[in-house]
């Protein structure tokens, strides 16, 4: 008989789900620092706070529109992150009518510029599909 | 050598001072076109100037002769003048046709800047000049052309270390078209003029051939520039009065539900605290 007692195999696994569920709330926490600074900054350029470019000229106008719905796509992709987490620690999916309500709060912030509501319209189909992607793989 | 001859050399030098001594004095008496620049969108300072693309719909146009002294028995040579302004800039394009054979590979057309309104109309233009712009062309057939920033001191013209504006000029068949841009209320180089809102300046359009300033002046005129203030705001219309308060309700909203998430948050922190204490 050996001397040395078999090590419970169940306690580094109660400390595996803890540590992932500290990194999930940790993720939970930064994203969503990180969408409140994003929708800080949308309601500076796209609210018409802060006027990013006076002057006016292809270039300038499309670094503006690529600016203004870049801030938006980013702030979509922080709160997707932080809410996807959210509701997983709450043991739950996200279900469809949340991804469309987040969908359309990222898109509202738009609904004044026809050029930046184009693009984001266009870049939020393509994060769908990247989170689709991920979430397949 | 014969003391005839001495005399007739010395004669012909006082003639020869004398003559270019008033060809190119810069005292010209007499009323001068007074322009108030509007405001517009600024245009491009290539040197090309096309009717069709409306760069220069909104400035002061007009007409103009370049004279070779103030006795108006020369022809001169006429120019179309457009100036305008910006916030932040002051635009000036000169336009005009002269034939292939009267022109040279060094031509050059300038704007020299008094530091004042020239209000006394027997004042001597010359000593109130103190600033020079040039767009001087080393070799017209190829189009190179440089913009030169001169200052000047009694009659003397300067190489103005620090290059301030932006000149350019294209020689399309028989037409030149030079364009100049000069900083408004923000130059802090004291080798030129600071042109202030509200101010008026002298601007005096310079044509010549040659790079010795100002031996080579050929022609010129004077205009009165007055820099106007930038135009108040307009208020904001209707449109523009929604368009703020739906910003303001979207992103109030916006920040509710972010407020209320970030308590979900926090809750969501104390429920796995319990969760784990039970566990």
């Amino acid at each position: 008989m050996s001397k040395f007692k078999k090590v419970p195999e169940k306690v580094p696994k109660k400390k595996k789900s803890r540590s992932d569920e500290e990194f999930a709330y940790r993720t939970v926490i930064i994203s969503t620092i990180f969408s409140s600074i994003f929708l800080i900054l949308s309601m500076l350029f796209n609210g018409g706070i802060i006027t990013i470019f006076n002057q006016q000229s292809l270039l300038w106008d499309t670094l503006d529109v690529l600016i203004k719905g870049g801030v938006i796509l980013l702030f979509y992709f922080f709160t997707m992150i932080s809410y996807g987490n959210y509701k997983e620690l709450n043991g739950k999916p996200i279900e469809f009518k949340e991804l469309l309500l987040l969908f359309l709060l990222a898109l509202v912030q738009s609904s004044l510029h026809p050029y930046v509501f184009g693009f984001t319209l266009f870049g939020l189909f393509l994060l769908i599909g990247y989170f689709y992607l991920i979430q397949e793989s | 050598m014969r003391k005839k001859d001495i005399k007739i050399l010395i004669s012909i030098f006082i003639i020869n001072v004398i003559f270019t001594s008033t060809l190119f004095s810069l005292d010209v008496h007499g009323q001068y076109i007074e322009i108030d620049p509007p405001y517009g969108i600024a245009p491009e300072i290539d040197g090309f100037f096309n009717d069709t693309d409306n760069e220069w719909d909104k400035a002061f146009h007009t007409g103009l002769q370049l004279y070779k002294n103030e006795t108006q028995t020369d022809p001169g040579l006429p120019i179309d003048l457009w100036i305008m302004q910006n916030g932040t800039e002051l635009y000036i394009c000169i336009r005009f046709e002269l034939g292939q054979d009267s022109r040279k590979d060094d031509e050059f057309m300038g704007l020299l800047i008094t530091e004042r309104r020239i209000i006394d109309e027997n004042v001597n233009i010359s000593e109130d000049i103190v600033d020079a712009k040039f767009i001087q062309f080393s070799n017209k057939t190829t189009g190179e052309f440089t913009y030169k920033d001169y200052y000047i001191n009694e009659d003397v013209y300067y190489n103005d270390p620090s290059s301030n504006g932006n000149g350019a000029s294209i020689l399309e068949e028989e037409t030149i078209v030079y364009e100049f841009q000069l900083p408004v209320n923000s130059s802090d180089d004291d080798n030129d003029v600071f042109l202030d809102y509200g101010e008026d300046y002298g601007f005096v359009i310079v044509y010549g051939e040659g790079t010795n300033y100002p031996a080579d002046f050929k022609k010129f005129n004077i205009v009165i520039v007055e820099i106007n203030y930038p135009p108040a705001e307009p208020p904001p219309g209707l449109w523009e009065q929604v368009r703020f308060v739906l910003s303001i309700m979207i992103f109030s909203f916006l920040g509710v539900l972010l407020g209320l998430y970030t308590y979900k948050i926090i809750l969501l922190k104390n429920k796995i605290e319990r969760y784990r204490k039970n566990v």
